[in-house]
C-alpha cells in the first residue's frame, strides 16, 4: 500500500515537472517568433523611411517642372505683349515711310486710332522724336510755334529744352497724347543718352532705352524705332546714318503689361512671386499671386531664373514659389501620408504580431497544458482497475489498457487488432445481436452483466459498459467499453444469499414448529390443559411470536443493506392498505383497549410499492400500540401536502426522551424511559422505518414529548423517483 | 362435500400440527412428505387448494410448481415456507402461485384467515 502510494507521488510530480517544462518549452518556442517580428517591423520602418524620401524627392522634381512650366509661360506672355505692344511703332513708322512725312494732326489721328489704353494697354504714349542738327534748330522750333494743325494758336512758347546750344539734337516733336505731357513737347533726348540713340541709329533696331522720365512716371520704358529717308540706301550704320531722320517712340509701362499676367495654373491657391530684373539687376518690377500675399518664403523656396529679351532689353525673369508649388493637395500630404501610413502599418503589423504572438503563446501553452491533461489522463486509463478497450466501428481494438490483460489474461499484443470475441461468445448468439444493434446500429449505450472468458479457459462474470464514440457530424468513430470483473462480488453475494437462506430457514423451521405446537396444545385440538399450564404456554406463544418479528425485521434489513429489496410500485388505495393494518393489529389495540381512529378519504390512491409501504406503516401502528398505556389514542390521519402524500401517526404514548431525539432512526435504538416497560423490541423497528422511507422516495420526521405522545410524520413523492 | 387442502411439506411434524389445526374448520387436508408424493396426489386427484413448501429433500416447491403449471391444473396454490428472499418470491409468482407466506411468522389461524378465501 505505502508503495503504491509514493508511486502515485511520483507520478503526480513527474506530471507537474513535465507541464512546467512544457510551460517553459513553449516560452522558448516563441522567441525565434517574437526576433522574426521586431526584424519585420524594423524593416517597415526604414523602407517607410526610404519611402517618405523618394516621395519628397519626386514632389520637389514635380514642382520645379510645374514652376518651369510657369516661368515659361510668363515668359511667352511677357514676350508677346511686348512683341505686340511695340510692333504699334512698326506701324507708325510705316505711317511716315508712306506719306513721306506725317504731319501732326495725321499722327494724332494714327495714334488715336489705335485706342491704346483698350487695345495695346501698357502704350502709355506715342511719340515721333525728330533728329535736329544745330543749324536746324532755330528753323525747326519756328516750323513748330507755327504749327496750327491741332491748335489755332499753334505752340508759341515751343523750344527746345534743356535750353542750351548743342551740336545735335535729338527732339520730342510729337507726342500722343498731348494732354498732361506738355513738358515732353520739344525734350531733347539726346541730352539723356545720346550715344545710346546713335547706336540705335545706326542699328535700325526696335529698342528700348530703358527706363526714363519722359513725364508720365519714372517707370515707364521708352522704345525706340529709328527710320530714315524712304529713297536712300540703309544696309550698312553708315548709309543709315546719313538717312536718318528720327525715331517713332513708344512710351510702355510694363506694369500695365505685367500686371496682365495669368499664371497657368488653374488652383487658384497658387502662390508665387515674379520680379522682372534689369540688366544691372535692379527690380523693374515685381509681382505676387495672388496679388495680396507678398510672402517671405521659407529656405527650400523654388527659385527659377530665365533671360528676357525683347526689344534690346536684358531683362531677368524670377520666379520664386513654395517648395510645393503648382501640386494639389493630396500630392502635397504625399509625403507626409508615406510617413503616416508606413508608421500606422507598423503599429498594425505590431497589434496583429502582438496578438498572433500571445495567441500563439496561449496556444503554445494550452499545447503545454493539454500534453500535461493528456499524459494524466493516460495515467489514469492505463492504470485503472477496470478493463477499457477503444474499438473501431467494427470493433476492432485500438487500444486496450494494463487491466484487460490482468483481467482477460491475453497479452496487449494478442488484443490489439483482435476483437473483444476474444474473451467473449459465452452467452448465446441472440443475445449478442441485441447488443450490437443497440450500439452500433441505434448509437445508445449498453449496460449489462455478461459472462466472458479468461485465456486460461476460466469463466467470470463482467459488468460491462459500452458507449459508442459519435462525432459531431453523427458519424459512429468507434466504441469504448469498460469491463469490470465482478466475479468475486457475485461469488460473495451468492454465499451471503445462501447464508441468509439458509440460517432463515434453520431459525424458522423449529419456530414453526413450536408455535404450531403451542397453537395446538392451547385450541384443545389435544386436549384440554390445566389453566396454569394454559398462561405457561400462552407466555411462550407471546416469546415466539416476538422472535418469528425479530427474525422477519433482521431479515428484511439484511435484504435491504445487501440491495436486494426493490421498490415495484404500483396504484394503491391507502385507505384500504390502512383498514387492513388495522384489522393485522386490532387483537393489539383491543387488548390494550385503545382507540384507534383513521381520517383517510375513500379512494385515497396514489403510486407507490404497497409491500414497503405496508411495512413502514404497519410498524409505525404497532410501535403506537407498544409504546402507548392501555386506554390511549391512536390516530392516523393521512392528506396531500405540498405535492406529496402525508401520514401522520400520533398516539397518547410514552414518548421519547429529548435527549435522545437525534437517535431515533439509529439501529436499535431503545427509549431510555420504555426499555423496562417493554422487553420485546428490538431496536431495529425505526432503523427499518427510516430505510424503506428513503428506499421510496420519502422522508420521515417526528414530534415528541416525553409522557404526551409522539407524531410520526410520513412524506412520500406522489410520483416517487426510483431509488436502486 | 368438504374442501381438500393438500399440504406438501417434509417435516411431517410441522405437517401434522397444520392438519390438525386446519380441520377444525371442516376441510379435509391430506399430507404429502415430499414433491413427488404432492404431485403423486394431485395427479390422481386434484385438491381445492395447495399450500406448497419450497425446500423438500426429493423434488423442490418449485419444481412442483412447474409440474401443476404444466399440467395446467387450476387449484390455487399457496406457498407456505420458511424461505423469505425476494427472488423465491418472485420466482412463485411467475410459476402461477396465488400467495406467499412465511411459516414462522403465522399462526394457524392467522393462515385460516388469509386462505379460507380461496375454498369457498
Amino acid at each position: 500500500m505505502a508503495g503504491k502510494n509514493s508511486t502515485t507521488t511520483n507520478n503526480t510530480r513527474a506530471l507537474a515537472e513535465s507541464a512546467h517544462i512544457a510551460m517553459d518549452a513553449s516560452r522558448r518556442a516563441n522567441l525565434p517568433f517574437l526576433l522574426g517580428g521586431l526584424v519585420v517591423c524594423i524593416l517597415i520602418l526604414v523602407f517607410t523611411l526610404f519611402a517618405w524620401r523618394m516621395t519628397k524627392s519626386n514632389m520637389h522634381q514635380l514642382a520645379e517642372s510645374r514652376l518651369l512650366r510657369e516661368v515659361h509661360s510668363i515668359q511667352q506672355q511677357i514676350t508677346d505683349r511686348l512683341g505686340t505692344h511695340t510692333n504699334v511703332l512698326y506701324g507708325a513708322r510705316g505711317l511716315f515711310i508712306a506719306s513721306d512725312f506725317t504731319e501732326r494732326d495725321e499722327w494724332k489721328a494714327f495714334v488715336n486710332g489705335f485706342a491704346m489704353e483698350r487695345n495695346y494697354p501698357g502704350v502709355v504714349g506715342m511719340g515721333y522724336i525728330e533728329y535736329v542738327t544745330a543749324s536746324q534748330k532755330r528753323s525747326f522750333e519756328e516750323s513748330v510755334r507755327s504749327d496750327h494743325s491741332i491748335s489755332p494758336v499753334g505752340f508759341p512758347d515751343f523750344q527746345i529744352h534743356p535750353e542750351g546750344d548743342r551740336d545735335e539734337y535729338y527732339v520730342m516733336k510729337y507726342i500722343e497724347p498731348y494732354e498732361g505731357n506738355e513738358k515732353i513737347l520739344g525734350l531733347d533726348a539726346g541730352t539723356f543718352t545720346s550715344a545710346l540713340l546713335h547706336r540705335i541709329r545706326d542699328s535700325g533696331e526696335l529698342t528700348s532705352i530703358g527706363r526714363m522720365d519722359f513725364g508720365y512716371g519714372s517707370n515707364d520704358y521708352v522704345f525706340l524705332l529709328p527710320f530714315y529717308q524712304k529713297d536712300l540706301p540703309k544696309q550698312t550704320p553708315q548709309e543709315r546714318r546719313e538717312a536718318f531722320i528720327g525715331f517713332v517712340v513708344a512710351v510702355i509701362r510694363p506694369h500695365i503689361i505685367l500686371e496682365g499676367v495669368q499664371s497657368v495654373s488653374e488652383d487658384p491657391n497658387t502662390r508665387f512671386v515674379m520680379e522682372f530684373l534689369d540688366e544691372r539687376d535692379n527690380l523693374v518690377y515685381r509681382h505676387s499671386f495672388p496679388r495680396e500675399t507678398l510672402l517671405p518664403y521659407e529656405e527650400d523656396a523654388l527659385v527659377q531664373e530665365m533671360p528676357l529679351q525683347v526689344a534690346g532689353l536684358q531683362w531677368t525673369l524670377r520666379v520664386t514659389a513654395p517648395s510645393d508649388f503648382g501640386l494639389d493637395a493630396a500630392a502635397i500630404k504625399a509625403p507626409q501620408f508615406v510617413l503616416l501610413a508606413g508608421f500606422a502599418f507598423v503599429l498594425l503589423f505590431f497589434a496583429i504580431f502582438y496578438l498572433v504572438s500571445s495567441s500563439r503563446l496561449r496556444a503554445l501553452r494550452f499545447a503545454g497544458r493539454m500534453t500535461g491533461e493528456l499524459g494524466k489522463f493516460q495515467l489514469a486509463v492505463k492504470n485503472a482497475s477496470n478493463h477499457i478497450i477503444i474499438t473501431d466501428p467494427e470493433g476492432v481494438i485500438l487500444y486496450a489498457n494494463a487491466s484487460v490483460q490482468k483481467i482477460t489474461g491475453y497479452l496487449t499484443e494478442e488484443v490489439i487488432g483482435n476483437t473483444p470475441r476474444l474473451w467473449g461468445q459465452q452467452m448465446d448468439k441472440e443475445f449478442y445481436q441485441k447488443m450490437w444493434n443497440l450500439i452500433k446500429d441505434q448509437h445508445h449505450s449498453y449496460d449489462g452483466e455478461l459472462i466472458n472468458k479468461r485465456k486460461d479457459g476460466t469463466q467470470y462474470d463482467a459488468l460491462v459498459h459500452i458507449s459508442p464514440i459519435i462525432d459531431k457530424e453523427g458519424n459512429l468513430f468507434g466504441f469504448v467499453g469498460i469491463e469490470e470483473d465482478i466475479t468475486e462480488r457475485k461469488r460473495l453475494e451468492q454465499t451471503r444469499s445462501e447464508f441468509v437462506s439458509l440460517a432463515s430457514h434453520q431459525l424458522r423451521t423449529p419456530l414453526t414448529a413450536m408455535r404450531l405446537t403451542m397453537e395446538t396444545l392451547l385450541n384443545g385440538a389435544s386436549g384440554t390443559l390445566e389453566e396454569k399450564q394454559r398462561q405457561m404456554i400462552l407466555r411462550s406463544q407471546e416469546y415466539a411470536v416476538h422472535m418469528s418479528e425479530t427474525i422477519y425485521t433482521m431479515l428484511t434489513i439484511s435484504h435491504l443493506e445487501a440491495g436486494k429489496l426493490t421498490v415495484n410500485n404500483s396504484e394503491l388505495d391507502l385507505k384500504k392498505l390502512l383498514s387492513d393494518l388495522y384489522r393485522e393489529y386490532e387483537p393489539e389495540f383491543e387488548r390494550k383497549k385503545q382507540n384507534v381512529s383513521c381520517d383517510c378519504q375513500d379512494g385515497f390512491m396514489f403510486q407507490s410499492d404497497p409491500r414497503l409501504l405496508r411495512e413502514v406503516l404497519g410498524n409505525l401502528m404497532s410501535n403506537s400500540s407498544k409504546y402507548t398505556p392501555e386506554g390511549g389514542q391512536i390516530t392516523v390521519s393521512a392528506t396531500r401536502q405540498d405535492g406529496q402524500i402525508r401520514i401522520d401517526i400520533t398516539d397518547t404514548g410514552y414518548g421519547i426522551p429529548k435527549e435522545q431525539h437525534d437517535r431515533v432512526f439509529g439501529k436499535f435504538f431503545r427509549g431510555k424511559n420504555v426499555i423496562k416497560k417493554n422487553t420485546e423490541g428490538t431496536g431495529l423497528g425505526l432503523y427499518l422505518v427510516y430505510s424503506l422511507t428513503t428506499l421510496l422516495g420519502g422522508r420521515i420526521t417526528f414530534e415528541s414529548e416525553e409522557n404526551h405522545g409522539t407524531t410520526f410524520s410520513l412524506f412520500l413523492p406522489i410520483t416517487p423517483s426510483t431509488h436502486e | 362435500m368438504s374442501k381438500t387442502i393438500l399440504i406438501a411439506e417434509d417435516e411431517e411434524f410441522i405437517a401434522n400440527l397444520y392438519k390438525v389445526n386446519l380441520e377444525q374448520h371442516g376441510v379435509e387436508v391430506n399430507v404429502a412428505v415430499d414433491g413427488n408424493v404432492a404431485i403423486e396426489k394431485m395427479d390422481q386427484s386434484q385438491p381445492d387448494l395447495l399450500l406448497l413448501d419450497l425446500l423438500m429433500p426429493e423434488v423442490d416447491g418449485f419444481q412442483v410448481l412447474a409440474h401443476i403449471k404444466e399440467k395446467g391444473y387450476t387449484f390455487p396454490v399457496v406457498i407456505l415456507t420458511n424461505l423469505s428472499q425476494e427472488i423465491d418470491k418472485q420466482k412463485c409468482e411467475e410459476l402461477g402461485a396465488e400467495d406467499y407466506f412465511v411459516k414462522s411468522d403465522l399462526s394457524v389461524e392467522e393462515l385460516w384467515d388469509r386462505i379460507s378465501g380461496y375454498l369457498t
